[in-house]
């Protein structure tokens, strides 16, 4: 008797790595468009996996466009914090060396899952570091512009409070008092 | 850290500023499922029940019946198990008191009720696009203050 096989790709694939997880006894949830999360997955398992499931022709690869957002993340937090070291260029320069993306593709990448730009989340990323520079190292704000890189203090407080809705100062003198408060 | 959809927790004892927001909510690009309660003895009855899952943010109106959003605010703030809900009080005041009061109290977000719905959707659109970047990227929440 002859056969034909009729199989769908990606329901098999489902199956036979779910199987595979089970017997391993790994965690795991699948999500959206053929994801999958797996809790605590080191290297060497990764590699098992893949290397078992290479004979269905099956290959598990990590999603990249996430994590090139997590990349693009830690990058700006590291540019904002390194202060006076910092390297004189802009951030989207320093982010395409970096990460050797065009400008153009990690802002599409990171708008998409972040609801929000680069730009406007490196602002973000600055305000955070400045609200810590104003309650925990008490700086004045001629230092703290000068160490994040502003051109003024008036910069500075117009960003902050278009960020926040509340003046530097303001801001401080709230914060404090909730702490006495506490 | 969850990064699928924003749970927000409406608390308002008016139906038609209940509407208002959620026309609000539903327009921000951000994934929300919204849930109401429509006073604030509702409310900590629902955040009290271990069957509901905990919203990541409050939208709390400051004056209603039996119980007001202030005290609502304060009580929320003195339960550990609730502490990392951010509070986003919102009033007709604008009285530069009342703000402090609000944020002395524990709200992270307070919200100048505009008369008129394009500029509350924008105020909400900022309120969750900030509380979105607290909410996936381990800001410190201690310091997250904002006046709309």
């Amino acid at each position: 008797m002859k056969l034909s096989i009729h199989s769908s790709p990606s329901i098999t694939g489902k199956v036979v790595v779910e199987d595979l997880l089970k017997v391993k006894g790994l965690e795991y949830e699948f999500g959206d468009f053929g994801t999958l999360s797996i809790r605590k997955l080191d290297a060497e398992q990764y590699a098992q996996l893949n290397a078992e499931l290479s004979r269905y022709a099956i290959d598990l690869t990590e999603d990249v466009p996430n994590d090139l957002v997590e990349q693009i993340k830690r990058a700006v937090v590291e540019m904002v914090n390194k202060g006076e070291d910092r390297p004189n260029i802009n951030i989207s320069d320093y982010l395409s060396k970096k990460l050797n993306y065009s400008y153009g593709y990690l802002t599409a990448v990171f708008s998409e899952t972040t609801y929000t730009s680069i730009a406007h989340f490196t602002i973000m990323q600055k305000i955070e570091r400045i609200k810590d520079m104003l309650i925990n190292e008490n700086l004045t704000l001629t230092e703290i512009s000068y160490q994040l890189g502003y051109s003024s203090v008036a910069y500075l407080s117009n960003q902050f409070k278009a960020m926040t809705g509340l003046t530097p100062t303001k801001f401080k003198e709230i914060m404090l008092q909730k702490r006495k408060s506490q | 850290m969850k990064t699928d959809s924003l749970h927000i927790l409406l608390a308002d004892d008016d139906e038609d500023d209940r509407i208002f927001f959620k026309d609000a909510i539903d327009n921000v690009k951000v994934n929300t499922t919204v849930s109401t309660v429509i006073d604030g003895q509702q409310l900590m009855e629902y955040l009290s029940n271990a069957d509901m899952s905990l919203p990541d943010v409050i939208f709390l109106d400051l004056n209603m019946p039996r119980k007001s959003g202030m005290e609502c605010l304060e009580e929320i703030r003195n339960n550990t198990k609730l502490k990392d809900i951010s509070i986003a009080i919102y009033s007709t005041s604008g009285s530069e008191d009342d703000i402090e009061k609000a944020f002395l109290k524990g709200a992270n977000i307070y919200i100048r009720k505009p008369n008129d719905i394009e500029t509350l959707k924008k105020a909400i659109a900022q309120v969750l696009s900030i509380n979105w970047q607290y909410h996936t990227s381990r800001l410190n929440r201690e310091n997250f203050l904002l006046l709309v």
